[in-house]
C-alpha cells in the first residue's frame, strides 16, 4: 500500500499510535480487513484504500485528528454512512478516513422555533422520527434515508421524492459548526437562518467534504402537513406520463412529488420483495403526492384526474389510507432494491434537465442504453427534471464495465446537450469529476477552485474530488482508461 | 485620496468605445464620497473589457444597478469610478413550460415581474423601489415581506454568469431546477454586493401563477397574544407574507387605510396567496383570531415606502433572530423610542431611527448602542441597511459571528487587489 507523506512503517505505526490517543484504540481501524469496506462508498467501480479510518467521538477529536494528519502530512477524507453514489467519500490511495458515524447525537430540539441541533452521525430518518411527537420533520429524503446521516446530506446536497415543495438539504441547514483543513473549529450562519456576511453555509452545504469536516448542524424542522394525498398514475408510455407532469407544473400546484418509474423498473419490482400490485405491462407509473391544507387537497386531486385523462391515462388509483400509500411508495422506493434481482451491481446514474425536455431525453436515454446493449431502467424525480438512470451490470465483466461507463457519459453529453446538468443530487465526486468540462470552461471552474483555496488552500481534505485537475484527468479519467473507446455493439 | 491616473484610464477606456459603453456624471452616495466619473458599459463585452483596463490600472470600482439602494453602502474607498450595470438588460428567455427565466442584471425587476405574469407565472423577488435591477436585487439579496412564501433571493436563482475584477468572465449553475454539479457558486455571489464579481445575468426559478390571493389587516392589542398570532399566522398553509406594525407607523402608510379597529396599538397585515378553498380556508381563521378588515392585494406594496433611505442622521436596521424573541425584540426596541416593522417568520424587525421623526430623542447620545444591546439580548444578527449620513468611520455595518478570516480569504481569492466595491459590505477587508 503507498503510504503518501509516509517515510517508513514506524512512522506509520507512529502515526496510527497518535491517532489512538486521540479517538482510542477501537476507534482507530488499520487492519486491512476492516479498513476494506471503507475502499468505496456506495460508487463501487473503482475503489481506493485507506491507510487508517478513525471515528471521532467530538469535535475536538475531529480537530485533533486533523492536525496530526497535518503534521503527518497525509490527506484525509470526510465520511458518513457511506451512501454516496459519486465517490464523494473515496479515499485516495493511503488517506485517513474520518467517519462520523459516532457523532449522532440529536443535541437540542426546539419545536417552538422549528429547528434541531444535531451531529452529523444522525440518520436522516431518525431525525424525522424523533421530532414526529411534535408534528415536525426534517423535509430532505434521499431514498437512502433510512441509512444515510445528515452529515452526508450536507456535503451533498442531498434532494429525495419531495425536493419538488420542499427544496434541498441547502433549504434547510441554517448554522454549521466545522473543522477546517488546517483543524481550526468554526461556525458558520446562524440559527436565524440569516447571517450577514458572504452567505458561507450556502457555500459549503453540497460542497462534498472538499471544505473541511461538519460537525454540528442547526436544521430547519418542517411542519407535518395536515392532509396528505397519493395517487399511483398507470400510463401506457413515458411521454404520456412526462406531459402530465408538465401541466402540472404549469397548472399552479406543487405537488409534494412527482415520480416516474417506467416499466423495466415496474417489472424488477414486481417481481421483488417491493411488489406493489402494479400492472407490469404499464409503459410508466407516475405517483402524485399533495400534501397542505385539508381542504384544498380534493380540488387538487379533481385537476389532477382531469389532466391525467387528457393525456390518456389508463388507470388512476388514489391511497384510501396511509398503508395504501406506503404500499404505493413501496414501489418507487424499492425499486434500488429490486434491482438487484437484475444483475450484481447497479450504476445509479443521475443527470437533471429541463422539465420539458423529459420526453425526448427519456427516448435518447433508451436508445443510448439498447446501443450499448444494457440492461437500462428509469426512475425519476419528473417535478424537477432529475433522472435516474439505472444500469444493471456485472462489474467482474470488464468489458460490459466498458461499456456501462462509455454509455453513462453519452448520456451525460445527452443532458448537457438540451441545456441539462451533470448531477441533481448525488454530487460530482469522482464520478462526474472528469466530465466537468462537458459544462463548465476552465475559468468556471478556476473560479470554484478559488473557493475551495478560500477554505482548503492545499488541498489535504478530500483531495480530487469535484474539480478536474490534470493529474485527475490522466490518472482517474475513465477516458484514459480507454472507457470511451470502446466498440458500440 | 489618491490621485487618479485619468489620462491612461480614461483615454483606454475610450479607446474601447467600439465596444460600447456611455459616460454619465455619478451621483455623490452615502457617505459623502464623491465619485468622479460613470461608466456604463451597453453588453457584457464591454464590461469585460472595462474591468480588463482597470485591473491592468488597479484602479477599483463602484458597482451599481440603478443605485436605488445606494444608501446600504456606508462609503467605498479610494474609489472615483462607478460603474454601472443598468445598460446591460434585456431578458433573453422566459421558458413558460419550464417555469424560468433567463435575464441581465440591468433589467428592471417590474420588467421580470410582467413578462413572467404574461408566461403565466409568478417572479419570486420584490424590488426595493421602482426602478431596482435584477442585478442589483441579486447583489444585495434584497427581499420583501414576501420571502415568507418566495424563498430567500438565493432560492430563486439558479445559475449566473459573472465578470471577475479581472474582465474574466465565469459562469455557475445552469437553467435546471434542481443541480449539485459543483460548488454553489450563486450562493456565494448572492448577497455578496459586488465584492466578488460582477453580476451578468441570472437564470431564475419561477414560481406557479396562484388561483386566488387574500389580503387581510387584523388590529392587535401588542400583548402576548398578539405576537403568539402573528406567528401562526405565518404558519397557516397559504401565508405569503406578513408583516406587524405599530398603529403609528401604519397610519403613516398611504394604502394601508384606518385601522380594523380603533384604539388598537399594533396592525398585523396578511397576504394569503394559493388555491381559493385554502385562502379563504385561512382568511376565516385569520378573522376568527380578531377584528380583521379585507385590504387590496397591492395593500403590502406601500410598505415599501417605509424603505427609503434614511433621513439626515437617521438610519434603519434590520434584526434577523429566531421566533421565540420576537416579542421581546418588538418590545424593548419600542421602548428604546425605535419604530419597528417585523416579519414574524422568518423572524426579520426592522427599526427605524428618524431624528426628525421618531420618538427616539434627538441627543440620544449613540442609538446604535442601543440597537447592539437589544440585538445581544434576544440573540440576533443585525445588518445596517440604510446607514446614518455621514457615517463616522468606525460604524460597523453588522455583526457576524461568522469568522472574518475566511471572508476575507474569499475576497483576497476572487478580488485580489480589492477592485470591486472596495470598503463596502465588509469593512476589515
Amino acid at each position: 500500500m503507498a503510504l503518501t507523506g509516509i517515510a517508513s512503517k514506524s512512522d506509520h505505526d507512529a502515526f496510527v499510535d497518535r491517532l489512538q490517543h486521540i479517538v482510542g484504540v477501537e476507534n482507530c481501524l488499520s487492519d486491512p480487513a476492516e479498513l476494506f469496506v471503507y475502499g468505496t462508498d456506495a460508487l463501487t467501480l473503482d475503489p481506493g484504500s485507506p491507510a487508517v479510518v478513525v471515528l471521532p467521538g467530538s469535535t475536538e477529536e475531529v480537530s485533533a485528528v486533523i492536525k496530526a494528519c497535518r503534521a503527518a502530512n497525509r490527506k484525509f477524507v470526510p465520511r458518513g454512512a457511506g451512501t454516496g453514489l459519486s465517490g464523494g467519500a473515496q479515499p485516495s490511495d493511503g488517506a485517513v478516513i474520518i467517519s462520523c458515524m459516532r457523532m449522532n447525537s440529536i443535541l437540542n430540539v426546539d419545536g417552538y422555533n422549528r429547528q434541531a441541533v444535531i451531529q452529523p452521525g444522525v440518520v436522516n430518518a431518525d431525525l424525522s422520527t424523533e421530532v414526529e411527537h411534535l408534528g415536525l420533520f426534517y423535509a430532505p429524503d434521499p431514498s437512502s434515508q433510512q441509512a444515510c446521516t445528515v452529515g452526508g446530506n450536507v456535503a451533498e446536497n442531498s434532494g429525495g421524492p419531495h425536493t419538488l415543495k420542499y427544496g434541498t438539504t441547502t433549504n434547510h441547514i441554517l448554522a454549521l459548526e466545522m473543522v477546517l483543513p488546517d483543524g481550526a473549529i468554526t461556525r458558520l450562519g446562524s440559527a436565524s437562518g440569516f447571517s450577514p456576511g458572504y452567505d458561507l453555509v450556502g457555500a459549503v452545504v453540497g460542497s462534498e467534504g472538499t471544505l473541511g469536516v461538519v460537525t454540528e448542524m442547526t436544521v430547519r424542522l418542517t411542519e407535518i402537513p395536515e392532509a396528505t394525498e397519493t395517487a399511483l398514475v398507470i400510463f401506457d408510455d413515458v411521454p404520456s406520463a412526462c406531459r402530465l407532469v408538465g401541466r402540472v407544473i404549469r397548472s399552479g400546484m406543487v405537488p409534494a412529488a412527482l415520480e416516474v418509474v417506467d416499466q423495466r423498473t415496474v417489472v424488477a419490482v414486481e417481481a421483488s420483495v417491493y411488489a406493489a400490485g402494479l400492472p407490469v405491462d404499464a409503459g410508466a407509473v407516475l405517483i402524485v403526492e399533495l400534501d397542505g391544507a385539508e381542504c384544498e387537497l380534493p380540488g387538487q386531486l379533481l385537476r389532477i384526474r382531469k389532466m391525467a385523462d387528457q393525456e390518456g391515462a389508463r388507470e388512476v388509483s388514489v391511497a384510501r389510507s396511509p398503508e395504501e400509500r406506503t404500499h404505493f411508495w413501496r414501489a418507487r422506493k424499492g425499486a434500488f432494491g429490486a434491482m438487484g434481482r437484475l444483475a450484481p451491481d447497479l450504476y445509479v446514474h443521475d443527470a437533471v434537465v429541463p422539465r420539458a425536455r423529459l420526453p425526448e431525453v427519456l427516448e435518447g436515454i433508451c436508445e443510448i442504453g439498447d446501443r450499448y446493449s444494457l440492461t437500462l431502467s428509469n426512475i425519476f424525480h419528473a417535478g424537477d427534471g432529475n433522472l435516474h438512470p439505472n444500469i444493471s451490470y456485472d462489474r467482474r465483466d470488464e468489458e460490459e464495465l466498458k461499456r456501462v461507463l462509455a454509455a453513462g457519459k453519452e448520456m451525460l453529453e445527452l443532458c448537457v446537450k438540451v441545456g441539462g446538468v451533470l448531477t441533481g443530487e448525488h454530487g460530482v465526486g469522482i464520478e462526474k469529476r472528469d466530465y466537468m468540462g462537458l459544462l463548465f470552461d476552465d475559468a468556471d471552474l478556476a473560479a470554484m477552485m478559488r473557493l475551495r483555496n478560500a477554505f482548503n488552500p492545499d488541498g489535504f481534505c478530500n483531495p480530487g474530488k469535484l474539480i478536474p485537475t490534470p493529474r485527475a484527468c490522466t490518472e482517474a479519467n475513465p477516458k484514459a482508461r480507454g472507457y470511451d473507446t470502446v466498440p458500440i455493439r | 485620496m489618491r490621485d487618479l491616473s485619468e489620462p491612461i484610464v480614461i483615454s483606454e477606456l475610450e479607446a474601447l468605445s467600439s465596444s460600447g459603453f456611455s459616460r454619465f456624471d455619478p451621483p455623490v452616495i452615502a457617505g459623502d464620497v464623491p465619485l468622479r466619473f460613470g461608466l456604463e458599459p451597453e453588453s457584457v463585452d464591454g464590461l469585460a473589457q472595462v474591468m480588463q483596463v482597470l485591473s491592468a490600472h488597479s484602479e477599483p470600482v463602484l458597482v451599481t444597478g440603478a443605485g436605488t439602494r445606494l444608501d446600504m453602502i456606508k462609503a467605498v474607498q479610494d474609489t472615483q469610478i462607478r460603474l454601472s450595470c443598468r445598460a446591460i438588460s434585456g431578458i433573453d428567455e422566459c421558458d413558460a413550460a419550464d417555469g424560468v427565466m433567463r435575464a441581465h442584471a440591468g433589467t428592471p425587476l417590474e420588467d421580470l415581474v410582467q413578462v413572467a405574469d404574461e408566461a403565466g407565472w409568478t417572479l419570486p423577488m420584490e424590488a426595493s423601489a421602482l426602478g431596482a435591477t435584477l442585478g442589483g436585487t441579486l447583489a444585495t439579496a434584497n427581499s420583501g415581506p414576501r420571502r415568507l412564501g418566495f424563498g430567500a433571493v438565493r432560492d430563486n436563482v439558479l445559475g449566473l454568469e459573472t465578470t471577475l475584477a479581472t474582465g474574466e468572465r465565469t459562469r455557475c449553475g445552469a437553467r435546471v431546477v434542481k443541480n449539485v454539479t459543483g460548488y454553489d457558486m450563486a450562493k456565494l455571489y448572492v448577497g455578496s454586493f459586488g465584492t466578488l464579481a460582477i453580476i451578468e445575468s441570472a437564470w431564475l426559478r419561477l414560481h406557479p401563477k396562484v388561483e386566488s390571493v387574500e389580503c387581510m389587516a387584523l388590529s392587535l392589542d401588542g400583548g402576548e397574544a398578539s405576537f403568539r398570532i402573528a406567528l401562526e399566522a405565518s404558519r397557516r398553509t397559504s401565508a405569503r407574507a406578513v408583516v406587524l406594525l405599530p398603529e403609528t407607523l401604519a397610519t403613516r402608510v398611504s394604502g394601508l387605510g384606518a385601522p380594523p379597529k380603533a384604539g388598537a396599538c399594533w396592525r398585523l397585515l396578511v397576504e394569503c396567496a394559493g388555491d381559493e378553498t385554502v385562502t379563504r380556508y385561512d382568511s376565516e381563521w385569520l378573522a376568527d383570531q380578531a377584528t380583521a378588515q379585507s385590504l387590496s392585494s397591492q395593500a403590502l406594496d406601500s410598505l415599501k415606502a417605509l424603505y427609503r433611505p434614511a433621513s439626515p442622521g437617521g438610519f434603519r436596521v434590520r434584526l434577523h433572530l429566531l421566533p421565540s424573541g420576537l416579542e421581546e425584540a418588538c418590545r424593548l426596541l419600542d421602548e428604546a423610542g425605535f419604530e419597528v416593522l417585523a416579519y414574524p417568520e422568518p423572524t426579520t424587525v426592522y427599526a427605524f431611527h428618524d431624528p426628525t421623526a421618531s420618538r427616539v430623542t434627538k441627543d440620544l447620545p449613540n442609538p446604535l448602542a442601543l440597537i447592539e444591546r437589544v440585538a445581544a439580548r434576544v440573540r440576533a444578527d443585525w445588518v445596517i441597511e440604510s446607514f446614518p449620513a455621514p457615517c463616522p468611520d468606525e460604524l460597523a455595518g453588522f455583526n457576524t459571528q461568522d469568522p472574518q478570516n475566511l471572508m476575507g480569504e474569499l475576497k483576497m481569492q476572487f478580488d485580489p487587489l480589492s477592485l470591486l466595491n472596495r470598503g463596502c459590505f465588509v469593512k476589515s477587508f
